[in-house]
């Protein structure tokens, strides 16, 4: 029975969606060699009264990672403004870090949720 | 004993190929598709994200009243209908509560309509007081033109393909650009 525990537990972190530990970002899969670098996720509100979201993420192994990230945004209602945006693709090179960042397109737009997948298999439909 | 062989080898790949059956499912269109090199309907999706987004935040399309896009120009070596990327942007403009200029974009086959429509009412078939006038369209102040390039390198087996996708938002009355973006996106074969 342990073991069964164990082993549901390992395959949930291994293909479930991984919590990074972080409320504003979801992985789709494992973050791999990933990490948000602390204190870096944050978002302003610009002069056109829109926020702009933004995180930095680290690459802390030894290859290239070609990840894709994409943004929800939310009311104060914490409901769905806008539809899903399309993934976007960025490469995060070894020992390097590299900046993300979205804008919402309506002011209503109060809160903000990072998607991140560090393997293209975990969006992609083929 | 090698013609039995034969048949039942044969029989045996219809039963493999011939029966499958293929299968249509609903699939996300935002997902990210990795097929070929070629520009896809995603990024396709993407620039026209990423150019609308920066010129939202640059603020420079509220200098305009009003604005108009001229159908993207295609100079790759490939078949790209960009009248959608250029709903695409207008689409995301348009959905923008930042964005205060009018989108006056009557262009391609859609000035064909209108002119269509113009035309038809002042044919005189209808009631003239509930005909609209020629000469009473509102006249775009700014124009968002652009343009889709591609490069193209091989070694080997290994190809990779690079799109710059160029936009500028144009005051028309002076000819001053007051707004210029270009987005690439590098695609690998290997």
């Amino acid at each position: 029975m342990k073991k069964l525990i164990i082993t549901s537990l390992s395959l949930g972190m291994l293909f479930g969606c991984a919590s990074s530990g972080n409320s504003k970002l979801t992985s789709i899969g494992s973050m791999g060699n990933i990490e948000i670098v602390q204190g870096s996720m944050r978002s302003i509100r610009n002069a056109n009264g829109l926020i702009t979201a933004q995180a930095v993420l680290h690459n802390n192994g030894s290859s290239t990672v070609s990840a894709f990230y994409r943004c929800k945004f939310f009311d104060t209602n914490q409901m769905q403004v806008g539809d899903d945006q399309v993934w976007m693709p960025v490469s995060i090179y070894q020992n390097s870090d590299q900046g993300i960042k979205c804008m919402a397109n309506t002011a209503e737009a109060t809160d903000f949720k990072f998607e991140f997948s560090a393997d293209a298999k975990n969006v992609n439909n083929f | 004993m090698k013609k039995t062989l034969i048949k039942l080898s044969l029989l045996g790949s219809l039963a493999l190929v011939g029966c499958a059956t293929p299968k249509v499912s609903y699939v996300d269109p935002n997902a990210v598709t990795t097929l070929n090199t070629n520009f896809s309907q995603q990024d396709l999706d993407r620039v026209a994200q990423n150019m609308a987004t920066n010129l939202i935040q640059s603020g420079k399309m509220n200098q305009c009243k009003s604005y108009t896009l001229s159908t993207i120009k295609n100079s790759t070596d490939q078949y790209i209908d960009t009248s959608s990327t250029t709903s695409s942007v207008s689409d995301q403009l348009s959905q923008s509560s930042a964005i205060t200029a009018t989108d006056v974009g009557i262009v391609g086959s859609l000035s064909q309509n209108q002119d269509q429509e113009l035309n038809n009412q002042q044919s005189g078939k209808y009631d003239d007081s509930t005909t609209v006038k020629q000469g009473k369209m509102i006249a775009a102040d700014c124009r968002l033109d652009g343009v889709l390039r591609s490069d193209s390198q091989t070694n080997g087996k290994q190809t990779q393909v690079t799109y710059s996708f160029s936009m500028q938002l144009i005051k028309i009355q002076q000819g001053v650009i007051i707004w210029r973006k270009t987005d690439k996106i590098a695609k690998g074969l290997n």
